[in-house]
């Protein structure tokens, strides 16, 4: 009586995605351009404004959703 | 579940802040100084004469150092601290420090019934019309008379009579520490008599389900009293910031609709963005900015008269001094 074996013959191939590799690196911004976090991405926005609030910096652009928009700035 | 804390306090002419304030008011009819109120550090004291006939006006009110009710009650009430639907909230801390006139009622008995509340003493309940010397939070069955500063070994359950003195009347001060599972909670005090004053501060810690939040006073103009069926959307705070919702986009369709024409904000504890309608983010105070860390702030609407937005800050600034309000 053979042992089974522990591995198939054959394993099967994962099809589905492509190892997505490293987290992409945002590109460095172009001049006037600053880059944000928002929603587990990276987006570079260009900013029409600056402001301190509290403890943080937000910048101003429009967004997406035609809304006046400010988001935190990480460090650049 | 992640539960939000915050703070919440009253100065009826006393300051949680200030270690021994003199604060008194004179209630002896004779005095050629009745009616005055001397040394009140923030807000008004609270003083109470029906008779309008031998006195129309009183001292403290000419110069504004006292709020004067001109009706008695056994029971004043102040108001609620926080009404939640169908959110869960937790009373952890009270702090009350009384300066008073009145002479305490603890310690005595109506049949077998013990009463504890000292009159004047600001103290919370948790339903509108409970009557206070139901000891939910109150100390029972004995007080300690005390000297300054209090030695406080154990919180719970004991108040201190008279830790320090001042020129007339007697102090109270009871701490309470605990949890007490609460979907509302209302503020008030025992008075039952006339020509009778207190100052009080009063503070209070509770914590709450983290939810989406209407940020908007609610109790400006009592605006939103037509509109109960808005507890459904969200509760109501004292602080206008507390008020926690089941979901951002309901909050802010029912503020757009019951409140088209006014300031306010809606914070989405999910996305941790910030809603703002009739507001621009120069309206948004910092303390509100360092409490919420929200990473995005987006304009629903801005403002087509600058005076909207300003008075929603200013109210909301006047009900957080103890957050950074001023």
């Amino acid at each position: 009586m053979s042992k089974p074996s522990q591995t198939p013959a054959n394993p099967p191939q994962d099809k589905g995605t492509p190892n997505p590799g490293p987290p992409s690196v945002p590109a460095p911004p172009a001049v006037g351009q600053i880059k944000i976090r928002r929603h587990g991405q990276w987006v570079l926005v260009a900013p029409k404004d600056k402001k301190q609030k509290g403890m943080f910096t937000y910048v101003e652009f429009t967004d997406t959703d035609g809304l006046d928009t400010w988001w935190i700035v990480p460090p650049q | 579940m992640p539960f939000n804390s915050t703070v919440w306090s009253v100065n009826y002419g006393t300051l949680w802040g200030v270690y021994r304030p003199s604060t008194y008011c004179q209630a002896n009819t004779s005095a050629s100084d009745y009616g005055k109120c001397y040394n009140i550090v923030t807000g008004k004291a609270i003083f109470v004469q029906s008779d309008t006939t031998t006195y129309p006006t009183l001292p403290c009110e000419t110069d504004n150092t006292c709020t004067r009710y001109t009706s008695a009650a056994v029971v004043r009430s102040f108001g609620s601290i926080f009404s939640y639907t169908g959110k869960q909230a937790i009373v952890i801390h009270i702090w009350s420090r009384t300066h008073t006139n009145t002479v305490p009622i603890g310690n005595y008995y109506v049949g077998n019934v013990q009463h504890t509340t000292p009159s004047g003493m600001l103290v919370p309940v948790t339903y509108s019309t409970a009557d206070p010397d139901f000891p939910w939070f109150f100390p029972s069955p004995n007080y300690e008379l005390s000297s300054w500063p209090v030695y406080d070994p154990v919180t719970n359950f004991k108040a201190y009579v008279n830790p320090y003195t001042i020129t007339s009347g007697s102090v109270y001060i009871l701490r309470w520490y605990g949890s007490y599972f609460a979907t509302s909670l209302y503020l008030v005090a025992w008075e039952n008599g006339n020509n009778i004053w207190y100052a009080s501060d009063f503070r209070v810690h509770w914590s709450y389900e983290s939810s989406p939040l209407a940020i908007i006073p609610l109790d400006y103009n009592n605006d939103y009293v037509p509109y109960r069926e808005l507890r459904n959307a969200f509760g109501y705070a004292a602080t206008g910031v507390d008020q926690p919702g089941w979901n951002t986009q309901d909050i802010i369709n029912v503020l757009k609709d019951i409140f088209p024409n006014r300031a306010w904000a809606v914070f989405d504890d999910k996305q941790y963005v910030l809603y703002l309608y009739n507001l621009t983010i120069d309206y948004v105070p910092n303390w509100l900015i360092d409490r919420l860390a929200p990473v995005g702030i987006k304009v629903l609407q801005p403002p087509s008269n600058l005076s909207t937005a300003q008075a929603w800050l200013n109210e909301l600034n006047a009900r957080n001094s103890q957050a950074g309000g001023q």
